[in-house]
């Protein structure tokens, strides 16, 4: 492999300091009090002015029961779990229909699978308020959850679609063979052999439910909070350098940085989460 | 029901798809069409009943509001885009050399795309705001006086903040995709050409990015479908007018006058169209150009 040159040295620095650095100045105004200009540090810290103001801010703010931001957590990580262990249910079965058998129309599936990543949100969302008011799950917690379904269902299809690949068949045709019944020879031979795979389905749909915005927002009408929600509304009244959104843009952050931390954990692969996208559809690599 | 019957190819095909596509024939499709026999004039709870109409369409297509929107819309996805994939491909390509502290580098990386564009949005207002960092550290070095002086890059026309969120979400995107493909096709390929004499850019030009192509169309075209329709960003950081079509189409969606659903419906549905016919165009317009070269083994 050849060794990066003088220039790629210093792009790949620019690239660090452009993902890396804008968290710094989120990470001090969450400790700031006041942050006047012209000033390049806060003009008075929290633990400065914690004696002097009658309500709590920033942080104090953040984890006072006002600001609402425990009904906010707790929100988006109920309806991550149940939307994540829904795609993966729903998904595994077609997963492993179209990484066995070719039939008529199995592109239109595969296209009808991961057309709704590329068709616009707005037009879903609008579409199933109206359809949801109708049966009367707009506003509440199902309603959410299926809505996020829509995003999580074709990346979960793709990411088992490529773990039925990678299992060779006839590891389940011997267990057949040797006289295990269906269930048995799917607990004891498929699933252990498909864990890591959906395991990774499994943590990237719920990344995606918790970072989902515009569905959550056009459903709940405003009367459920998610962290992503939460945020648009902080920063939509919020000034520029404002503590409480500051800090609640570090928390925001926190499933992503665990999903990073797990992925690299669980595969010690710096591109497996590029594979588990969209990025290598004619791959198959067998063991 | 006998046991055969579950060893049919056709039932177990079937019913191995069913759970998926039945979803997503009732969350994906089913809005769609409310979307759209709405958008023709079909709304009775409205007391809209002109089913089928393209009055809506008709009104919506000819303001000049619209085509403003449009033109802003595409140009806010279409600058990332091009930059986006820019830089991922450069960032991926350099990355795959032999750096040292690739893991560390390789985290931060990946961060923003694992973070809400809301994040992104975040970050710009505290950097580009008028108040902002940037602003501050320009006045500490004497460039400005005041806040009035610094370029207003959020709230304009320009969209400045807009790519930006954009691009700080989708170079990790693009770099992700490119990365992983790149592992697939290995070193060896372009090793072998600047053994034979190619310059660094040829070996580029003529081997690898032939083969990184597939998955530089994939994560481009990504990232355009997302730009096309993203609501969020631009209603925070764009100017009030001209607006993007979401931002459009949701205000419409929110006035008091329930009547005038349908004019939001014929936005979103025109939002589809242009976002569908820009993506056909471009898998056209790929697969000729992989045609005229012959594709790589």
């Amino acid at each position: 492999m050849r060794r990066v040159s003088v220039t790629g040295r210093l792009f790949l620095v620019v690239m660090l300091l452009a993902f890396a650095f804008p968290f710094l100045p989120l990470l001090v105004a969450s400790f700031s009090f006041r942050w006047h200009w012209p000033a390049l540090l806060p003009t008075q810290w929290l633990w400065d002015a914690r004696e002097t103001t009658p309500f709590p801010v920033g942080w104090d703010y953040l984890f006072s029961p006002i600001s609402g931001l425990g009904p906010a957590f707790l929100n988006t990580v109920v309806i991550g779990v149940v939307t994540a262990l829904l795609a993966v249910v729903l998904s595994l079965p077609a997963a492993r229909v179209l990484a066995r058998y070719t039939f008529r129309g199995k592109g239109v599936v595969e296209f009808f699978l991961l057309v709704p990543v590329i068709v616009p949100q707005i037009a879903v969302g609008m579409g199933m308020l109206l359809l949801f008011m109708r049966i009367g799950i707009a506003r509440t917690y199902v309603g959410i959850i299926l809505a996020h379904l829509v995003p999580a269902i074709p990346y979960a299809v793709r990411i088992l679609t490529s773990v039925f690949q990678n299992l060779d068949p006839r590891y389940e045709e011997q267990a057949r063979t040797l006289g295990s019944g269906w269930l048995s020879t799917f607990r004891r031979i498929v699933l252990p052999m498909v864990l890591p795979g959906v395991t990774t389905a499994f943590l990237f749909s719920f990344l995606i439910s918790a970072n989902i915005f515009l569905l959550t927002f056009l459903i709940s009408g405003g009367r459920l909070q998610t962290l992503p929600t939460m945020l648009f509304s902080h920063i939509e009244s919020g000034a520029p350098l404002d503590a409480t959104t500051a800090g609640l843009v570090l928390i925001v952050s926190v499933p992503g940085l665990v999903f990073l931390m797990i992925s690299d954990w669980l595969t010690g692969d710096h591109a497996a989460l590029g594979r588990t996208s969209f990025g290598s559809r004619s791959k198959k690599e067998r063991p | 029901m006998s046991r055969n019957f579950f060893r049919d190819r056709r039932v177990v095909i079937f019913l191995g798809l069913a759970p998926a596509v039945g979803t997503l024939l009732f969350l994906f499709v089913g809005p769609l069409l409310v979307a759209l026999v709405q958008s023709l004039g079909h709304a009775p709870i409205y007391r809209v009943h002109r089913f089928p109409t393209l009055e809506f369409h008709r009104q919506v297509l000819f303001s000049t509001r619209f085509r403003i929107a449009a033109v802003v819309t595409l140009y806010y996805a279409l600058v990332p885009t091009f930059l986006a994939t820019l830089l991922g491909v450069a960032l991926a390509v350099t990355f795959s050399r032999r750096v040292r502290g690739k893991r560390f580098l390789s985290f931060f990386f990946r961060l923003p795309l694992v973070v809400p564009y809301l994040v992104g949005a975040a970050m710009v207002v505290a950097l580009f705001a008028n108040g902002g960092l940037i602003a501050r550290l320009l006045y500490a070095a004497g460039l400005i006086e005041s806040t009035g002086q610094f370029p207003r890059i959020l709230f304009s026309a320009g969209g400045w903040g807009i790519m930006l969120v954009y691009l700080f979400k989708q170079v990790p995107f693009t770099f992700i995709i490119v990365t992983a493909v790149l592992s697939g096709v290995g070193p060896e390929y372009e090793e072998a050409a600047r053994t034979l004499g190619a310059s660094r850019m040829q070996a580029f030009r003529f081997v690898l990015l032939p083969r990184i192509m597939p998955g530089v169309v994939t994560s481009s075209l990504l990232v355009f479908a997302f730009n096309f329709q993203s609501y969020e960003i631009p209603y925070l950081l764009g100017a009030t007018f001209p607006a993007t079509l979401p931002v459009e189409a949701l205000r419409r969606f929110n006035v008091p006058d329930l009547t005038r659903r349908p004019e939001a419906m014929a936005y979103v549905v025109a939002i589809t169209v242009i976002s569908g016919i820009v993506l056909f165009a471009y898998l056209r317009l790929y697969r000729r150009w992989e045609r005229s070269r012959g594709g790589v083994g």
